[in-house]
């Protein structure tokens, strides 16, 4: 199918493979011969090239944004290390964004934590007694179990 | 309450029971069954399940102390313990031929009672609508989001201990723990300043 010179159907089904980086390179430089003779296919290859750009970049901002987040969340539980801790301090005085992200994730911990100590604070389950009984019968009935096999 | 052992530290009792003293197991018990309570409350076990639940890994942590050979992984040891629990019981519920319905609202309606002191009437409605947001909230999370994010804020535990009590390593806790306060965030604005 592919041999020969490359049509317009055949890059249709290498395009999005072309873009991607994941063609031999046989096969990458007969795309980019048909491309550069070919207007109409290079008008489809820009307008998808410029849409993988878009999602590529909004991935990496979003990771990006993920990572930070994941720093400060650690940080907000004394989990950095101190090198991570002095630049994330050092940082807060410049941005307010990053002092907002903190602070909501604090108010978040004590949001929580309130709740988890109010919510159970006047529980009693009172289950030491039975969990003790329950270890000592069964300590028992294997003694007997033991000695019914020695016999 | 025996005075003996009220004031030694976790890990001294840990000591003691490992060497077959009732008493101190009694009072690692006693301190640590609330724990175990939430723990699986908020995993959102079956309210009515929550108590025998709850006994049996209280049951098993008395069981093998023994085998505990590092009293500092007691925390991370005890989770894998509700962990485990907490799974076999889902396991044998699928296995049963009769039908779970696991739909939230069902749920709901058979909420386990827990005695409620607010004095104030409209505080204690209140503190109610945000208790239940909360307790929704963590009960959507993705299961391994919502033990990280229990086992640190509930229970207090290092990134450390809750890597060794869900197998997994410090920089996936930490992604965890994070999505799960973006996510929490996002369900709970309106409570947030």
């Amino acid at each position: 199918m592919l041999k020969g010179n490359l049509t317009c159907e055949d890059i249709s089904k290498l395009i999005l493979s072309y873009i991607d980086d994941k063609l031999s390179q046989d096969k990458r430089n007969r795309v980019a011969l048909h491309l550069r003779n070919c207007p109409f296919c290079m008008e489809k290859y820009r307008v998808i090239k410029s849409l993988f750009d878009i999602i590529k970049q909004k991935n990496i901002r979003r990771a990006k944004k993920f990572q930070q987040y994941r720093l400060l969340s650690a940080y907000c539980d004394n989990e950095v290390s101190q090198n991570t801790k002095e630049s994330i301090e050092a940082s807060l005085a410049l941005s307010c964004d990053l002092v907002h992200r903190i602070l909501k994730i604090n108010s978040l911990k004590k949001l929580l934590a309130n709740n988890f100590e109010e919510k159970f604070a006047d529980f009693e389950l009172n289950l030491e007694k039975k969990v003790i009984e329950r270890l000592k019968s069964e300590g028992v009935v294997n003694k007997i179990r033991k000695i019914f096999c020695k016999d | 309450m025996n005075y003996k052992v009220k004031n030694n530290t976790l890990d001294e009792l840990i000591e003691m029971a490992r060497k077959g003293d009732m008493e101190a197991l009694e009072e690692i018990i006693r301190r640590q069954q609330k724990n175990v309570f939430a723990t699986l409350y908020y995993l959102n076990a079956k309210p009515d399940e929550i108590m025998d639940l709850t006994q049996e890994v209280l049951f098993k942590v008395a069981k093998n102390i023994k085998k505990l050979k590092n009293p500092r992984t007691f925390k991370s040891w005890l989770n894998q313990i509700i962990i485990n629990q907490f799974y076999d019981t889902l396991r044998k519920k699928q296995k049963s031929v009769k039908k779970v319905c696991l739909d939230a609202a069902q749920e709901d309606k058979k909420e386990f009672d827990i005695p409620d002191f607010a004095s104030n009437p409209y505080q204690k409605a209140l503190d109610k609508e945000l208790e239940r947001a909360i307790k929704c909230s963590i009960h959507k999370l993705p299961d391994p989001f919502k033990m990280a994010i229990i086992m640190r804020e509930l229970q207090g535990l290092s990134y450390e201990e809750i890597a060794r009590a869900t197998n997994s390593n410090i920089g996936t806790v930490k992604s965890r723990i994070a999505r799960a306060r973006l996510k929490l965030q996002e369900y709970l604005k309106p409570y947030i300043s």
